[in-house]
């Protein structure tokens, strides 16, 4: 019982102090698709577009921004002293991001349905794999170098890579409905950035019991 | 100049200027690369669909072609229009639409319920060439601005003529001309790069900007005797020097490739370093200021967002090639020919590429005040109140 009360207090102070901003931002991401996409009527592939194309940002911003408090070294070893622990706490953040990006895209899914696209529950499903890979490989890039920014840049370098490379980057394609694929390939997104998410917890893990390994990254 | 190089030696072993680094190269030789491999072929006579189109004002192309789309917009009570670059569909309401109306009937010389005879009727027999142009101004001022019969997508939307074999060919000798030749592959070679200028910089800045903050130097540094526009501009200075690293590397390997590609002509290679430094400099300068700026007012992260968004947002609003405006960040242009097209918005080229370095420069201004306000101890940033409590 008092765990439970703990992880409830944990929550509210989390979604109160850490997650307001990162969650107005990405509203404010999905607002803007319709500057740079048209969601009315829109059929098949192109369909996808806005969806695989821009909100996948939403994912990188809900996601990354988890790590975002702990950027202050104090604070983080102030933490990591707590019974609740990191990982814990780590964990708890990314339950309410992940449910956040699948929300968003829902809402927004339906705002296209509602504007005669011809859209449904596999693009909610594989927009928010896609979202959530793409938000986990800034995760991870970020939990392993301990430096936010890095992990934005990793997202936005995965992304530019899938333009560029796009069948090479095989299960892992980020815009598969956009290319005429099956939305099956969200499968795949959704397993990758599971793994992706529990590796990095699990490096943060060690890190925190032993060590290492740690990268060294900056000149003081 | 000390601080210069202990600056330059923190940029360059920082992760994110690795990562820029890399980022930068794996674009320049997934994308410039392969596009010297060889010059390009000439065009051979009788392959008329490889030669290509050119936008050309022929006002007995043009006017029938324009008022047939305005009409089926009209028709269907949905217009297209980029405003501000982006796509939007617009829908006219009942006065406007009686004065579209009234201007359809005035090019094509036909009522509305006549309208469906446009094709055997054609255009007005009175309507001229001026007038024409005036009504289609008046035309895009109703849908609001950027729409297709707007002075700069009216030539593009509808007056794209094929080549003929002999335009083709010139075109061709210009591209592959001694004079032209490293110009024509220096436009390439910004165009690509220019992508990445666009976003890169502004991850190095916001990793680097808040480097004192994160080891916890601010206030040692806040009490030292340097000015901060001197401790600002040699540390902006030295970003963007070391910024600059990869890109000279780059040009310098693409130029080489160039000169392997005609080893018998004389290549102007000073002309296309100066096309290059006119084109990428004030991106960089733009993107590394606003990072360093919006990350010095409130963090990386909005920093990160607001340069990310308007980067997709350059990268969308321009065509691939012939589409230089004023405004825009990117400046694209992918293609080897066209370099009489580029000749021609040279004067829009230019006032681009000036307009942002000196708003990269008011930004660095505006960052020394910035800074040399927070270290007399002005507002910052507001810290969140947790109570006390950090989880």
């Amino acid at each position: 019982m008092k765990g439970e009360i703990l992880f409830i207090k944990i929550l509210g102070m989390n979604l109160r102090h850490h997650f307001l901003f990162p969650f107005a931002a990405s509203v404010a991401l999905a607002a803007l698709t319709p500057l740079f996409f048209n969601i009315n009527a829109l059929q098949g592939t192109a369909a996808a577009r806005p969806i695989e194309f821009w909100l996948c940002f939403v994912g990188v911003v809900l996601l990354v921004s988890v790590l975002l408090p702990e950027q202050d070294k104090d604070i983080r070893e102030v933490i990591c002293s707590k019974k609740y622990g990191y990982c814990a706490l780590l964990c708890t953040r990314l339950l309410y991001s992940v449910f956040a990006v699948a929300a968003l895209i829902a809402v927004f899914v339906g705002i296209m349905r509602a504007c005669e696209c011809d859209v449904g529950i596999g693009h909610v499903l594989c927009g928010t794999a896609g979202a959530l890979f793409l938000g986990a490989v800034g995760f991870a890039a970020a939990g392993l170098t301990e430096n936010v920014t890095a992990g934005y840049m990793a997202a936005v370098l995965y992304y530019l890579a899938n333009y560029g490379l796009q069948d090479k980057t095989g299960f892992f394609f980020l815009f598969p409905m956009s290319f005429g694929r099956s939305d099956a390939a969200g499968v795949w997104l959704a397993g990758g950035a599971f793994l992706l998410i529990l590796f990095t917890i699990g490096v943060i893990k060690c890190r925190h019991k032993w060590g290492y390994p740690r990268i060294k990254y900056e000149n003081k | 100049m000390m601080l210069f190089w202990k600056e330059s030696k923190k940029t360059i072993g920082s992760l994110m200027f690795l990562l820029y680094a890399a980022a930068l190269l794996v674009l320049y030789i997934s994308q410039f690369v392969p596009e010297t491999a060889a010059l390009p072929t000439p065009p051979r006579q009788g392959e008329e669909e490889s030669y290509g189109s050119i936008k050309k004002e022929v006002p007995e192309i043009l006017m029938p072609a324009a008022i047939e789309g305005l009409l089926c917009e009209y028709q269907s009570e949905s217009y297209t229009a980029y405003p501000y670059g982006f796509y939007k569909s617009v829908r006219l309401k009942e006065k406007e639409r009686l004065e579209m109306a009234a201007i359809l009937e005035e090019l094509t010389g036909l009522t509305e319920a006549e309208a469906d005879r446009f094709k055997e009727h054609g255009i007005s027999e009175t309507l001229s060439y001026e007038r024409f142009k005036e009504l289609m101004n008046r035309a895009d001022e109703l849908i609001g601005g950027g729409s297709n019969y707007s002075e700069r997508y009216l030539l593009q939307n509808f007056c794209m003529i094929p080549m003929t074999y002999e335009e083709a060919l010139a075109e061709y000798e210009e591209t592959v001309d001694e004079k032209n030749v490293a110009e024509s592959y220096t436009r390439l070679y910004c165009d690509y790069m220019g992508i990445g200028l666009g976003i890169l910089p502004v991850f190095v800045c916001a990793g680097l900007w808040m480097l004192d903050k994160r080891s916890r130097m601010e206030q040692l540094i806040y009490v030292r005797k340097i000015s901060s526009a001197k401790l600002i501009l040699t540390r902006y200075l030295a970003l963007f020097c070391c910024m600059m690293l990869p890109l000279i590397v780059t040009f310098a390997h693409a130029m080489y490739r160039v000169g392997r590609l005609c080893p018998e002509k004389e290549i102007f290679f000073v002309r296309a370093f100066g096309l290059a430094v006119l084109w990428l400099l004030p991106e960089l300068m733009m993107v590394s200021a606003s990072g360093a700026l919006i990350s010095e007012l409130w963090s990386p992260f909005p920093a990160i967002l607001l340069q990310g968004i308007w980067w997709y947002a350059s990268v969308g609003a321009n065509e691939l090639t012939g589409d230089i405006t004023k405004t825009t960040l990117l400046i694209r242009h992918n293609t080897l020919g066209a370099g009489a097209l580029f000749q021609s918005q040279t004067a829009d080229f230019l006032q681009n590429r000036a307009g942002y370095a000196v708003l990269a420069l008011l930004s660095v201004v505006c960052l020394i005040v910035v800074y040399e306000n927070k270290r007399k101890g002005g507002p910052r940033p507001k810290k969140r109140q947790t109570g006390g409590r950090i989880l």
